[in-house]
């Protein structure tokens, strides 16, 4: 079986080093207006460049660039789209962290790129693949107020959404990529939402092309949802194993088609992630699995650790994975 | 405990008691020091010196504006969380941790049991009391919040981490009553997450505040509104900060309601008589008896100027419903006696009123955040992120305090 380490999207993008904290002395600059939005952008390309670094030095097999130029899931992509307004803060799922509610004011506008550009910049940067990240459109339509009668219900939103989502991955295509992640949260914790969310995700599984796409359900026990996501063109399912049991039952139970990028690590806490307890963890899991590649990851994006525990996070993804399939079944 | 209660405790106020939450913005002597700090220009003990000033200096702002219980105004360098798990056994220091955009705060970790070793804020609480002849609350973060708010790596287990912080927590209460806190203010604006645990806070808090001997309040950042609020529990606490007008009826049983007056930030940016209009709305909803009006936690992310503007605002309305609403019906004066405590109350509100006009002048300072073009509005929403995290937005200097 070929098992390979990957990152499952955010990374802390300070550190508590001084020297770490580049990031957060531009943000100030900028506010007070000494630091131009364009030499914001070139900090967050450099750090961008150096948490690709700090991924592969670690052994991961598929990076990211640590999301780092996102203020949260719901504003990045938000911001790109005409007919929303920024809202107020809300937290987001049980992560600590928030996000900023979309007000929703009128009939929704892809005027540019959401995350293509920052994909090239990483493509670039990288000496190993480079998994981009998108919130699904489910999520972002849990995450928007209507205040328009463009609108009339949620779902017509997350349609809304889902085609956006789908040029935008044509974009992305169109630029090389060819590892993909939805990040759909609201579709592991709102069960009642699955029809929908698994019919938002067919117009963007239909722009892949050949590229692989991936479903995250992190924040969340996705476990009844599992046998109607296996009917859908996803080529990998991303499943936190630690904290969603139903999950992991129907994983052993009835392993769906698709590849899987296992959540092993542990993004919700300082705690070592013990290499050889979560190599036993993942054995019956496992066990059900196809030649794959399927992957390792951690139970969510890495950005709310500090950052010193989350480079630990990461060494101990690429050490799980040796534990298992030897150094020899990473990537070369 | 009541407002009689109170009484018995010495503690006399008038319906529509105005409080603020307690944030209160840094004042700008404070702000620099706290710039000369990051420099290594001044030495922790020189910033506690001015942080302290910064206390005293709003102590005597709500004094002299009118207020009828006053806070600290949370001028600490530390955030609502590390204030306490700083001080007590069983904590380490975490990391930054982010919060939203570039907001960071200190995460800390449970290390090993936790436990009370000394009293933390009972010594400030007494300095800054000895100022004024009002009270003063006492406040402390809530085991709720401090146990969602740190990573634990001794318990395995949310529950036992939040009620044995709870067991230590109530020695620090005791400690408060001891030294003479008549008003208590549990924080825990961790209710308002998704997926908040209101049982375990419930459970967690009476371990805290069961016969206490104090006024106790939860301050939840409105995850005290019914709609809200886990239906199964009860926080065991005399007063819980609300925002929704319409679910009085769904409020325990003796239990007061802090209602916030201000929608900071909103779109629609509140008038004289929109105040005005909310508070006899809720008087309506509550009743005069178990009313307080309170400031939102927001008030620590505003300018200086403004929060003080807020402050005056929130008394003049008050002060306008208690004595000159009797044409409306609502309010009869002589249900409404000057508190014995604090003469000067009303005195003061009345002579604000008539010579200021400030609230159609209250909004939050926006920030400029790259990406959209309009500038978002901070709204009662953040009043967790920003009670607790200060920002290079607000000090002009990364500082995750």
């Amino acid at each position: 079986m070929e098992l390979q380490a990957v990152s499952a999207g955010s990374y802390p993008r300070i550190g508590d080093a001084t020297g770490e904290q580049r990031l957060r002395y531009a943000y100030a600059s900028f506010r007070s207006g000494e630091l131009t939005v364009a030499a914001l952008r070139q900090v967050e390309d450099e750090v961008a460049a150096s948490i690709l670094s700090e991924q592969i030095a670690a052994g991961l097999d598929l990076v990211t660039d640590g999301l780092v130029r996102w203020y949260d899931p719901i504003s990045h992509m938000a911001q790109a789209l005409m007919g929303i307004a920024p809202g107020p803060l809300r937290p987001y799922f049980d992560t600590g962290s928030e996000y900023r509610q979309a007000l929703v004011r009128g009939p929704l506008l892809r005027t540019r790129a959401l995350v293509a550009d920052e994909y090239i910049f990483a493509a670039a940067q990288s000496t190993r693949p480079v998994r981009v990240v998108l919130t699904g459109p489910l999520t972002l339509a849990r995450a928007s107020v209507i205040e328009t009668p463009a609108y009339p219900s949620l779902a017509i939103l997350a349609r809304s959404y889902a085609e956006i989502l789908a040029t935008e991955v044509g974009a992305l295509v169109a630029a090389g990529a060819q590892h993909i992640q939805i990040d759909e949260p609201a579709l592991a914790s709102e069960p009642d939402l699955l029809e929908l969310g698994a019919e938002t995700l067919t117009p963007i599984a239909e722009a892949k092309g050949a590229a692989e796409l991936a479903l995250a359900l992190f924040h969340g026990d996705p476990g009844r949802a599992l046998p109607t996501l296996a009917a859908l063109p996803i080529d990998v399912l991303a499943i936190d194993i630690l904290h969603a049991p139903r999950a992991v039952e129907a994983l052993i139970g009835a392993p769906p088609p698709q590849r899987l990028a296992l959540g092993v690590v542990d993004a919700t806490n300082v705690n070592s992630d013990d290499v050889e307890s979560r190599a036993r963890t993942l054995e019956p899991v496992l066990a059900g699995l196809g030649a794959g590649p399927h992957y390792l990851t951690s139970t969510g994006g890495l950005e709310h650790l500090p950052r010193a525990s989350a480079h630990e996070k990461i060494i101990s993804l690429a050490r799980i994975r040796n534990a298992i399939v030897g150094s020899a079944g990473a990537t070369a | 405990m009541n407002r009689p209660g109170l009484a018995e405790l010495g503690v006399h106020l008038p319906p529509l008691a105005v409080t603020s939450a307690g944030p209160l913005p840094a004042t700008p002597a404070l702000r620099e020091a706290r710039r000369a700090h990051a420099r290594a220009v001044l030495s922790d003990a020189e910033l506690a010196e001015e942080a302290q000033r910064a206390s005293e200096h709003w102590v005597g702002v709500q004094e002299r504006l009118g207020l009828d219980v006053l806070v600290d105004g949370a001028q600490d360098v530390r955030d609502l969380v590390c204030r306490f798990t700083d001080g007590l056994a069983g904590f380490t220091p975490g990391g930054l941790v982010r919060i939203y955009g570039d907001r960071y705060r200190r995460k800390p970790i449970i290390a090993g049991p936790v436990s009370w070793r000394a009293p933390i804020s009972v010594e400030g609480w007494q300095t800054l009391q000895s100022l004024t002849t009002r009270p003063l609350k006492a406040r402390v973060t809530g085991p709720y919040t401090l146990a969602r708010w740190s990573f634990d790596a001794h318990y395995g287990s949310r529950a036992a981490a939040c009620l044995a912080i709870a067991t230590a927590l109530r020695h620090e209460v005791n400690a408060l009553v001891a030294a003479g806190a008549k008003v208590l203010q549990l924080d825990e604006p961790a209710l308002t997450e998704p997926g908040a645990e209101w049982e375990l806070a419930a459970e967690a808090l009476r371990l805290v505040t069961t016969g206490v001997g104090a006024y106790v309040i939860a301050h939840t950042g409105h995850g005290g509104d019914p709609e809200s609020r886990d239906p199964r529990s009860e926080l065991p606490v005399d007063n819980l900060d609300v925002w929704n007008l319409d679910g009085s009826a769904h409020l325990p049983e003796g239990v007061d309601a802090t209602i916030d007056v201000f929608a900071l930030g909103a779109p629609d940016t509140p008038t004289s008589e929109a105040i005005d209009a909310r508070l006899r709305e809720a008087v309506d909803a509550y009743g005069t008896e178990r009313l307080w009006v309170g400031s939102s936690w927001h008030l620590g992310a505003v300018t200086p100027d403004r929060a003080e503007a807020h402050l005056e605002a929130l008394v003049r309305a008050a002060a306008t419903l208690r004595g000159g609403s009797t044409a409306a019906g609502d309010v009869s004066p002589e249900a409404m006696p000057v508190a014995e405590g604090a003469p000067a109350a009303i005195a003061t509100a009345v002579i604000v009123a008539a010579s200021t006009e400030v609230a159609a002048e209250t909004e939050v300072d926006a920030q400029p955040e790259p990406g959209f073009e309009e500038a978002p509005q901070e709204t009662e929403a953040s009043v967790a992120a920003s009670a607790v995290i200060g920002t290079p937005a607000e000090d002009d200097a990364p500082d995750e305090q």
